[in-house]
């Protein structure tokens, strides 16, 4: 059960808040550092006393306090392309990447969406899906051997400080204009947020913020607390990449396939016949031009 | 007649019995911990308060007090009481926070093999021998002057950061 959240923190969310301040100073400007101790240590305290009584020394120790640290749900994406990615249209799979680190201090389960609907004034990619890196090679392989295939929706799991590569391919709708452009976004929604409160859609206004924190349910059986990259100021559980369809490109090849001379042979001399092929290829956009890919022809006789 | 006699016999035995076992240790010590939190008042000062330690995260102040009572009739023996805390783990201690009134502080940068003053003790940083930081710390020892009599209290306190 979340914590009330009001506009002016309690004593108990301020001091909440206040340990997340103290590791954010770690974890925001240094994206990929854990929070420290791990979730659920017990941190004890002893004392111990040496005295004397008409000069007869004794020893006594103190009782042992035990404080339990609780988990910070705290997690990174970012897009691992620095721009939008050239796309043509249409396009089967045009392909991003994203890197989802857990920042908190616990293992934890981070549900994975891939929200493409998300456009204004843009164009919103037809269809997307998820691929775990799993192979060791960098880029994303489909098929035998290749990287894990992800449900949308579904959770991967995550130790303190562990990082996972998430490829989506998405498909580019035919007939778009030249420079047109759409954003996708990936949301890394821990598990523990999405049970405790039912909520996952970080633009929910019942979304928690950070400071919030459901008892018993951390990693290591203390309490589990919203972090920082959660705040609606700089969220960071999410990110955003995207494609930018290219300009119309006409790329023209001609090459000479066959000749042949009149007496059989393929020497070139005056008289032969050149048999040529031209390779016409388009780029980008083709809505404005509707030229074919490929265009093979045996055209030009004579040398 | 008989009866005084065996009355007489039992407190004689009483008395030999309480005279031959040990005086017990009479100082009772007991450590608490709460957390620090800043909080703002009505004139927007930062108030430093404490409060409950069942919610603690990484970068949390811990504030520790370690309180002892004199529960025996004797007086402890003044400048014979010493308190020792090695610093909790994954913790730092936090500079300047270690109190107690009519006691002199020590720390200890090997884990409680010696002792010395802020400005004593030395740790090798890159193979160069400096000045101990408050985070090179890992024991605060506190030494009580004054005699402590019987029924009277007496505390010290440290505060340290959870890493």
């Amino acid at each position: 059960m979340a914590n009330p959240v009001g506009k002016k923190a309690t004593g108990k969310k301020q001091g909440l808040m206040q340990g997340l301040l103290g590791v954010a100073s770690l974890v925001l400007p240094t994206f990929g550092f854990a929070a420290g101790t791990a979730a659920g240590t017990l941190i004890p305290n002893t004392a111990t006393m040496q005295f004397a009584i008409d000069g007869d020394s004794k020893n006594v120790r103190s009782n042992t306090t035990l404080t339990r640290v609780d988990e910070v749900l705290d997690v990174v994406v970012s897009p691992e392309q620095a721009d939008t990615v050239p796309i043509d249209s249409p396009m089967e799979a045009a392909q991003i990447s994203f890197l989802v680190t857990n920042t908190g201090n616990g293992v934890e389960a981070y549900r994975l969406f891939l929200d493409l609907n998300i456009n204004e004034g843009g164009f919103d990619p037809a269809r997307g899906e998820l691929f775990v890196e799993s192979n060791s090679v960098p880029g994303l392989q489909l098929g035998v051997g290749g990287d894990t295939p992800h449900v949308d929706g579904t959770s991967v799991m995550l130790a303190a400080d562990g990082s996972l590569t998430i490829h989506a391919t998405v498909v580019i709708p035919a007939a778009l204009a030249a420079y047109a452009e759409s954003r996708v976004r990936l949301r890394a929604v821990s598990s523990t947020i999405a049970a405790a409160s039912g909520v996952s859609d970080p633009e929910s206004a019942e979304f928690p913020p950070p400071g919030s924190s459901f008892t018993g349910i951390g990693d290591g059986g203390g309490n589990a607390a919203v972090g920082l990259t959660h705040q609606a100021e700089q969220p960071v559980f999410f990110a955003f990449s995207g494609f930018r369809v290219e300009a119309p490109l006409v790329l023209l090849d001609k090459t000479a396939v066959a000749v042949r001379a009149d007496d059989g042979s393929d020497a070139v001399r005056p008289g032969s016949v050149v048999d040529y092929r031209l390779k016409v290829e388009v780029r980008g956009s083709r809505d404005r031009h509707g030229g074919r890919n490929h265009v093979d022809r045996s055209a030009t006789r004579g040398a | 007649m008989i009866k005084m006699i065996r009355k007489t016999v039992v407190a004689l035995a009483t008395f030999a019995l309480m005279a031959a076992i040990p005086a017990v240790a009479s100082v009772e010590m007991n450590t608490a911990v709460q957390k620090v939190v800043i909080e703002e008042d009505e004139q927007g000062n930062n108030v430093r308060k404490l409060v409950s330690a069942d919610q603690v995260v990484p970068g949390d102040t811990l504030h520790y007090v370690i309180s002892f009572t004199n529960k025996g009739a004797n007086t402890v023996d003044s400048g014979s009481i010493v308190i020792t805390n090695p610093l909790p783990p994954d913790t730092v201690y936090l500079e300047g926070t270690a109190q107690g009134s009519g006691t002199e502080i020590t720390y200890s940068v090997d884990a409680g093999g010696t002792f010395g003053r802020t400005t004593e003790l030395t740790v090798l940083r890159e193979g160069e021998r400096v000045l101990a930081q408050a985070t090179d710390y890992t024991t605060i020892r506190w030494a009580f002057k004054p005699a402590l009599e019987a029924g009277k209290t007496g505390d010290v306190s440290f505060s340290v950061r959870l890493k």
